[in-house]
């Protein structure tokens, strides 16, 4: 419990050292700041085991990340953050889900392979932002036009599932 | 599946459409790792879960707030399950005393997990159903949830006081010796009457008193013969006649335990003893002698609650065939005005009726504190007015204000034999 508290705050650490960082170097002190106070509460917000708010954090920094993009702030210190808050969300929910029951079994491994899996996907997923960032692909008219209508289709077919989910 | 899934593919589309509609490689890029971490889920995706579940309890039949242990034991029988929450839920009543009743933890094909706890609760029944398994992969995102069938009773049985020796008369008696007067000459030690010397009588029968008073005739002592005799006891269920107080003491909690108090007296004494518990619906326990006959009452009033049924809301409905004519009924019961006539009708058929009535004005007043109120006064005296038409049915009544322990009131009142008309032969 203890190694899953640590690695969650390493990583809330880093998602707001590089939002804070990235906005500070784009001139934008108020927003740095901002990521600062959202990271020290979300950081609250687990010590006093509060349940929900992970998820609303997590969207804030992913969405403070895409706006770094949007304003052309260093693109690698957004990809981290949101690398990072991933991370920080997912063990969030996972000490959560270990301070929910009284016991839980750890020698069978449980913390360490979640630990484990978690920094490949992160190690996977940077690689993968990283190639995304440097690569560059031209799309004519009618491919963004199809890829459009797939994205459409896609949104309707998958609010159709979560009604039928929440039905 | 789990929200979080819904969740993360929301916002990867959200970014792949933005990065779509604005043209920038940005969103897009973002949007990779969170699809690499859903991806990585789907592939550790649980598989079919197939576990064996088996539930054991240290006893099934206990006293009031003894502490059982449970022990559920899961083996996963499938393919590895990378993270197993297993829920055992407690039977609404039941309260955790030690131990844990929920796990965590990782269960490759082959493993097991043991869940032990210990738990208690009040006089009632009590059934586990199901074990509730939550499996899912190490990051949580695609979780699976199935419940294990794995079934158990245990029954609280009510407590019961010793009271002693419970006097009744039955019209009827059987044909076995026993503590309950016969209302038939023969041998027995209590005086039944007299009759005319005849020959073969022992000489240490006859009453001298009596036979002097005659010139020419003697008399002789008769005596009581002792049996044993049918005993129905009717524990009233019925909602209207049940007082819970907002703590969650029970005014009915008590008659369960008068019913199991005196049929103890009663079985031991040797009677046939039956139990009948009306309310909700009507469960029989059919009229039987002994330990076994004990166990089985008991288990009946472990089981016993109130309820509503509209049909047997007033005591007209009895099941009388259910005890032979002239056997004793014991009726536990708060009693409403309304009662009044069925009792008429038992009398009339042949039955011998004692009422044991838990006071409900009195224990509703205690709660209330309202003792010198006019409102009790009045309750109070239409209380008495009830038992009092009751008394003259020549039905034995015994007013219990549930504050007062039981035993001693039943040896008080109820230990000596109800007076009847002797017949003289002469």
């Amino acid at each position: 419990m203890r190694r899953i508290q640590l690695f969650f705050t390493i990583h809330l650490l880093t998602a707001v050292a590089a939002l804070a960082l990235s906005y500070a170097l784009g001139g934008r002190l108020q927003w740095a700041f901002g990521a600062i106070l959202v990271g020290g509460l979300w950081y609250t917000a687990q010590f006093r085991g509060a349940q929900g708010i992970e998820t609303i954090l997590f969207f804030v920094f992913a969405l403070a990340a895409a706006a770094g993009f949007w304003i052309g702030l260093p693109p690698v210190g957004m990809l981290l953050a949101l690398v990072a808050t991933l991370g920080a969300w997912d063990l969030d929910h996972f000490s959560q889900r270990l301070r929910l029951v009284e016991r839980v079994v750890l020698d069978t491994g449980l913390g360490n392979n979640h630990l484990r899996r978690l920094l490949l996907i992160e190690l996977l997923g940077l690689l993968a932002g990283l190639a995304g960032l440097t690569s560059s692909l031209y799309l004519t008219f009618w491919m963004q036009l199809l890829l459009v209508i797939l994205a459409v289709y896609g949104i309707s077919r998958l609010i159709l599932f979560i009604k039928n989910e929440l039905k | 599946m789990a929200g979080r899934f819904i969740l993360l593919g929301s916002l990867v589309y959200a970014l792949l459409f933005v990065g779509l509609i604005t043209l920038n490689g940005g969103p897009l890029a973002l949007a990779l790792p969170l699809i690499v971490y859903l991806g990585v889920a789907l592939l550790h995706h649980s598989p079919q879960v197939q576990l064996s579940v088996t539930r054991t309890l240290s006893s099934v039949s206990l006293q009031q707030f003894e502490p059982v242990k449970v022990l559920v034991k899961i083996t996963n029988e499938g393919a590895d399950l990378e993270e197993v929450l297993v829920e055992d839920a407690l039977p609404a009543g039941l309260e955790r005393v030690d131990g844990q009743n929920r796990v965590l933890t990782s269960l490759a094909h082959g493993e097991s997990v043991e869940i032990e706890y210990s738990v208690r609760g009040r006089r009632g029944s009590y059934t586990y159903q199901t074990v509730q398994v939550t499996a899912g992969d190490h990051l949580g995102v695609m979780r699976q949830r199935v419940e294990s069938p794995a079934k158990a009773s245990l029954i609280y049985l009510p407590e019961t006081s010793r009271l002693g020796r419970v006097a009744i008369r039955p019209p009827r008696t059987h044909g076995h010796s026993g503590p309950i007067p016969s209302r038939r000459s023969g041998a027995g030690i209590e005086f039944y009457g007299l009759r005319e010397y005849q020959l073969g009588d022992p000489r240490r029968w006859i009453n001298w008193r009596a036979s002097a008073r005659h010139e020419q005739d003697l008399f002789v002592n008769q005596f009581e013969q002792e049996r044993i005799a049918d005993v129905g006891i009717i524990l009233d269920a019925r909602q209207q006649s049940d007082i819970i107080l907002p703590s969650g003491e029970s005014l009915f909690e008590y008659a369960v335990q008068a019913a199991a108090s005196l049929s103890e007296a009663f079985l031991s004494d040797g009677n046939r003893v039956g139990l009948l518990v009306y309310g909700f619906g009507l469960h029989r326990t059919f009229p039987g002698y002994g330990k076994v006959q004990q166990d089985r009452i008991l288990h009946a009033l472990g089981q016993a609650r109130t309820g509503h049924n509209f049909a047997l809301e007033s005591l007209r409905y009895l099941p009388t065939r259910f005890f032979p004519t002239g056997s004793q009924i014991v009726m536990i019961s708060s009693l409403t005005s309304a009662d009044v006539a069925a009792f008429t009708r038992l009398r009339a058929t042949g039955y011998e009726i004692l009422v044991i009535s838990p006071d409900p004005i009195e224990f509703e007043a205690r709660y209330l504190q309202m003792k010198g109120d006019p409102a009790y006064q009045l309750a109070r005296i239409e209380r008495s007015l009830l038992l009092h038409r009751l008394e003259r049915l020549g039905i034995r009544v015994l007013d219990w204000q549930v504050n007062l322990p039981f035993a001693p009131l039943v040896r008080a009142r109820l230990s000596r034999a109800p007076a009847v008309q002797r017949v003289m032969h002469l």
